[in-house]
């Protein structure tokens, strides 16, 4: 059994106890505690396939839309590799964007321009909250949060309506990491209900500048639930994205890992996997 | 009939009361006065840009920008970059400011050749503060190799660098003032961090237009009260005369200020000069009635000051009226021209020299008849000179009486030249020229312009029908070509279109080799470059439909003849480069403000001709005659080639302010010719000749003139201490013009009225009653009453008293007269004895034999009573009624049925002798 397998049951297995763990414990769950449960609840899958699209909305409200397909794939080792390949508009068709975090912490982004000719180009992001491709999106922010790099402190709970969210505050142990990300706080809001993330506030010295919403968040499966919009608003350029997911499939078979490979990626003729 | 005019005397009560209530009224209104040094007025309301304008501002965001310049040579260092991200925060967080274009927000996209093999590196230049001296290098290094910063944030030699805030002050609901202060204070505490720091920007434009308005206001109107109190107080020598003025013009301007605070018409910049003109205009009109009641003064009636200010009015009333009418037309004329500046201006001053003719005219008789001197100090002979007006007099009299065509032709010659030289004169209307030279914001322009790039900017805008025509490669093409034509006009600081961010991303995908910083050879590389732009990087320069882009071009040019027609090139030379397929327009606030300049000529050539032909019209019906519009506008017309001339020669250019010299002036300066040929008009009448009559008008008149006109240049020249340089200007050519029209009232309207007879309208009412009593004279017999009104016009009043003789027998003189009042005798004296051939009164003709015969007279008249009689003289009547052959047949024919009835009496006096 390959080590992705084990990896794959054990979080099915550590999702499956907590699920079967109420939400509200007679001992008050910790900021850190909250947010592991979050992750491993909602993150079960190593191989994601996804058809999507991106509106990126300027501050008088004009749309660009552009289809794409993420792949997303946790190997063994902990790496995360991320490729958004676009499909349309056609004068961006088979346009890449590969994204690989390794465990050590570093990443790496590459791009490939078909118009350009055949080859990846190493794309770095010199901004701390390295956006993509015109998106208000940072890579990292659609991957779990990298729990050991952050305290977790537990704020007063908020309720609206029926609904009951923890609030977590997230700080930056280090300064690196503070400068990594350009942020100084997070603010995370995790449904009480699913411990599902909905909405995360990012704090740049005191000063709310972006902020990540979840919707329309569908069950996957007893426990794992997962958002099929994710809206991110950056206050500073008043400009937003919204990432619509059409579909989702977990399965190893539709991220193989040649899908990741340099020639695989820039050779735009070749079949890529289908839904 | 009563004159209407010495109402206010009948009512004085009720006169002061009424006064009283609408300066309260107006007061009232006050507290809503609004003060405007916006640049919307200064744009024509005309322009048909304007919408297309608002929506490009509305897409690409405001040209209203603020430039915060920073200099210092330690700039690159970690605490000079420090306290330059603590002045970016303090300047965000400012409530209208609605980005900052500045080191932390600019991306910057660049080949990354330390990456294995190569990449591309991009995000914000400065994205976090670097701690290590080598990361500062190599953040200056990589913002000098990107032409999009380089002459924009940051100067070649890096050592200057700029935050650029784009204002939307409406959009956060504050003013312009506001946000100024807000960027002082912002920028306070980071002065002692930078060697040169301060910002130029539309709101400290406007923040400190308003300041100098007020610091104007309040220079500029003591200064020109206390001038006029000096002048007049050496004129007239008269506390009261002094006092005058400044009643009127306080109580003037409260009413203005106050009717513009009720209508809601703000005060502008020019409005700076509003008290200082009506204290200089106003007190024109004060003084010629405070000097026409001393000289009525007389110690010897029962009521003096009553008296006198009655006679004052009855002298001075309609002339004033007049004058009060044509200065108010001049200034109104300004309210054809397109610009809101000078519309606005012309509204406030029009109501202002209207409430201070209303109140001069009400007021100043009933203040004299109250508290007016009982003793006057001025000389009672009009026509004695002394001093400085007594050698210019005699110097013009001399002129006029002994060379009056070498006048004619010297001022011909002058004309034309002047008239050439005015070909040169340039337009501007850019707000930077309204600031004096020795302002530091132009100082500080003039620096950022030399480091960085103009502040001014200008957009040229092209537009396709089809969407994402500006990622084809073909119209980029021809961005990059338009922009190469800006480069190749030299005049032009800098230009930046999304080809330029283009040519960026190519030559970084491309190892940053500078060969490949061209547009990208197909439209998919070009849209999926532009993948790796945030949408704000290309906002201002692209639509988000890639339909319209824009190139922005930043200058300094504050010359609107130079940008114009530097503007009037580019347009061309776009529209050619554009082709059909795009539609081509050039557009910015600056370009309109400028553009409005050519509007202050066709509107100059509106007001001028608008005013032309209501002088025109007024002086021809006050002198019932044509002749007397033209001469009326000759020496008035003279002065302004002159000003427009000096303005070419010297260089200063047609703006608002000098725009409006030229209505101003000639509706000011034809108050002298109205009292010239109003008292010519006058003297005419009684004169034994026109040379006479003129020789005589000139020297009652010129002295008032000289005074008035030099009180008046000096008041035009207080205007030079404004701070404001269009009003600067305005006042040294409104005093000179005022002058050249002094000049040219007494060198030439004498000549020119020496040759023509004018009978003014009021004249010619007057005439209307005496006429009513002359209606059964034969010698008007079947003749209307204008016709009536045009014969007894073309006599002369004469008085004679008791016992006197009208006629001498005996005596050869071509005249003949009407009896208006009083009862004579005619007698023959034959042989020593005399013979009462008859008595004749009121109505009758008596000398008609002599009028129409050059022989001796045959008999006497002798007045038995005071008389009064209208002298007809042979030459004069045949002169002035040539025109009018109507009138001269009739009175000809009246002359005839008289004589023929004398001589059947004589015929039938002679037969009855006879008989007995």
């Amino acid at each position: 059994m390959h080590c992705w397998q084990w990896n794959r049951i054990g979080l099915l297995l550590m999702g499956l106890l907590y699920s079967l763990t109420p939400a509200y414990a007679s001992e008050p769950l910790t900021g850190k505690e909250i947010m592991h449960r979050s992750i491993i609840t909602h993150y079960q899958y190593p191989f994601i396939m996804e058809t999507q699209s991106m509106v990126l909305v300027d501050r008088d409200g004009h749309r660009d839309a552009r289809k794409l397909t993420r792949y997303f794939r946790r190997e063994a080792d902990g790496t995360l590799k991320t490729l958004l390949r676009f499909t349309d508009p056609e004068t961006i068709r088979n346009t890449a964007l590969l994204a690989i975090h390794y465990p050590d912490g570093h990443s790496s982004m590459q791009i490939f321009l078909p118009a350009l000719g055949r080859r990846l180009i190493d794309y770095h992001s010199s901004d701390r909250n390295g956006k993509f491709l015109g998106s208000d999106f940072a890579i990292e922010d659609l991957l779990p949060d990298q729990m050991k790099d952050y305290h977790y402190q537990r704020k007063k709970d908020r309720h609206q309506d029926d609904m009951h969210w923890f609030v977590i505050d997230a700080l930056p142990k280090s300064q690196a990491v503070s400068d990594a990300t350009g942020y100084t706080r997070r603010r995370i809001f995790v449904r009480q209900t699913n411990l599902m993330i909905d909405r995360v506030d990012f704090f740049s010295d005191g000063q709310l500048i972006k902020r990540m919403t979840r919707h329309d968040i569908q069950r996957v499966n007893r426990t794992m639930w997962a958002a099929n919009m994710v809206r991110m608003e950056s206050f500073r350029d008043h400009h937003s994205s919204v990432i619509n997911t059409n579909s989702r499939i977990f399965g190893k078979d539709y991220v193989p890992a040649s899908l990741f490979a340099p020639d695989e990626i820039t050779d735009h003729t070749s079949r890529l996997p289908q839904q | 009939m009563t004159n209407p005019l010495i109402t206010p005397l009948r009512h004085r009560i009720i006169t002061v009361l009424l006064i009283i209530l609408i300066t309260v009224l107006c007061g009232i209104g006050l507290p809503s006065l609004e003060i405007d040094s916006g640049f919307s007025s200064l744009i024509s309301s005309t322009n048909p840009d304007k919408p297309a304008y608002d929506k490009l501002v509305r897409e690409f965001g405001t040209d209203s920008r603020t430039l915060v310049y920073v200099h210092d040579p330690a700039l690159w260092s970690a605490d000079k970059l420090a306290a330059l991200q603590h002045l970016h925060d303090r300047l965000s967080h400012i409530a209208g400011v609605d980005h900052i274009d500045d080191l932390f927000t600019v991306r910057n996209i660049r080949a990354d050749n330390t990456a294995n093999g190569s990449g591309v590196t991009s995000g914000h230049l400065i994205d976090h503060l670097p701690t290590q001296q080598a990361n500062i290098a190599t953040i200056r290094q990589h913002a000098l190799a990107n032409p999009l910063f380089v002459g924009n944030i940051i100067s070649r030699d890096g050592l200057t660098t700029a935050l650029i805030l784009s204002i939307d002050a409406q959009a956060d609901h504050t003013s312009d003032a506001a946000v100024n202060q807000a960027i002082n204070r912002a920028l306070e505490p980071a002065r002692a961090n930078f060697q040169r720091l301060f910002q130029v920007g539309e709101s400290r434009i406007n923040a400190e237009l308003r300041q100098l308005l007020l610091g104007d206001m309040g220079l500029l109107a003591p200064l020109s009260a206390l001038i006029l109190v000096v002048v007049v107080l050496l004129m007239l020598r008269s506390i009261t005369g002094a006092l005058i003025p400044l009643i009127t013009t306080a109580l003037s301007l409260s009413w203005t200020l106050g009717i513009m605070g009720w209508f809601h018409l703000p005060l502008n910049i020019l409005c700076a000069m509003l008290p200082s003109l009506i204290i200089v205009i106003g007190s024109t009109e004060d003084t010629h009635m405070v000097a026409g009641y001393l000289r009525a003064l007389r110690s010897d009636t029962p009521h003096p000051r009553l008296a006198a200010a009655k006679v004052m009015v009855h002298e001075l009333g309609v002339p004033i009226l007049l004058t009060i009418a044509t200065t108010f037309i001049g200034f109104a004329s300004n309210i054809f021209t397109g610009m809101g500046l000078i519309r606005e201006f012309a509204i406030a001053s029009s109501i202002a020299i209207a409430a201070n003719g209303i109140i001069t005219m009400m007021l100043v008789p009933v203040i004299l008849s109250a508290i007016g001197s009982k003793k006057s100090a001025i000389h009672q002979d009009a026509s004695a000179h002394h001093g400085l007006p007594g050698i210019m007099v005699r110097m013009f009299q001399h002129a006029n009486q002994h060379y009056p065509r070498l006048l004619l032709l010297a001022a011909a010659l002058l004309s034309g030249v002047f008239l050439w030289q005015a070909m040169n004169l340039k337009v501007t209307n850019d707000p930077m020229s309204y600031f004096q030279q020795d302002n530091p914001i132009i100082a500080q322009s003039t620096l950022i312009h030399h480091d960085l790039s103009g502040m001014s900017m200008f957009y040229v805008s092209l537009e396709s029908k089809r969407q994402l025509a500006f990622q084809k490669p073909e119209n980029l093409e021809k961005l990059v070509e338009i922009q190469q034509f800006i480069a190749q006009q030299g005049v032009f600081d800098r230009s930046t279109s999304l080809a330029d961010y283009l040519m960026l991303v190519n030559r970084a995908f491309h190892h940053g080799e500078q060969r490949f910083y061209h547009i990208p050879k197909s439209q998919a590389l070009t849209a999926q470059y532009l993948m790796t732009l945030h949408r704000n990087t290309l906002r201002p320069v692209v639509s988000y439909d890639f339909k319209r882009a824009i190139i922005v071009v930043r200058h300094n040019i504050t010359d609107s003849s130079t940008l114009n027609s530097y503007v009037a090139e580019l347009r061309q030379a776009a529209v050619s480069i554009a082709g059909p397929s795009l539609h081509v327009r050039l557009l910015g606030e600056g370009l309109m403000i400028n553009g409005a300049a050519e509007h202050l000529i066709s509107g100059q050539i509106k007001s001028f001709s608008v005013l032309l032909i209501a002088i025109f019209l007024l002086m021809s019906m006050m002198f019932t005659s044509f002749k007397g519009g033209v001469i009326a506008l000759i020496p008035n017309v003279i002065p302004i080639i002159l000003m427009f001339g000096i303005m070419g020669m010297l260089g200063i250019p047609l703006n608002p302010g000098t725009a409006m010299v030229a209505v101003i002036a000639m509706g000011i300066a034809i108050d002298n010719t109205i009292h010239l040929l109003a008292r010519y008009n006058d003297l005419s009448r009684n004169a034994a000749s026109f040379t006479d009559a003129v020789r005589q008008t000139v020297a009652e008149e010129a002295a008032p003139m000289v005074t008035s006109t030099l009180a008046l240049a000096l008041g035009f020249a207080v205007l030079l201490k404004s701070d404001f340089a269009i009003i600067a200007q305005f006042g040294a050519l409104a005093a000179a013009t005022m002058l050249f029209a002094l000049f040219t009232n007494l060198l030439i309207t004498p000549i020119v009225m020496s040759r023509i007879r004018l009978v003014s309208l009021h004249r010619m009412l007057e005439t209307f009653w005496q006429q009513r009593s002359l209606e059964h004279s034969p010698l008007f017999a079947d003749m209307s009453q204008y016709q009536t009104c045009k014969a007894i016009l073309i006599s002369e009043s004469r008085k004679v008293k008791a016992g006197e003789y009208l006629i001498q027998q005996g005596v050869i003189e071509r005249c003949m007269f009407v009896i208006l009042d009083g009862t004579v005798e005619v007698i023959r004296h034959s042989n020593g004895e005399a013979v009462k051939l008859a008595e004749l009164g009121r109505g009758d003709l008596v000398g008609e034999v002599g009028f129409v015969h050059d022989a001796l007279r045959s008999a006497s008249v002798r007045a038995l009573t005071d008389i009064s009689v209208l002298r007809f003289d042979y030459e004069r009547l045949r002169t002035d009624l040539k025109y009018f052959p109507r009138v001269m047949s009739q009175l000809n024919f009246n002359i005839s049925t008289i004589l023929g009835k004398r001589l059947h009496a004589v015929i039938q006096k002679l037969g009855n002798k006879k008989e007995v």
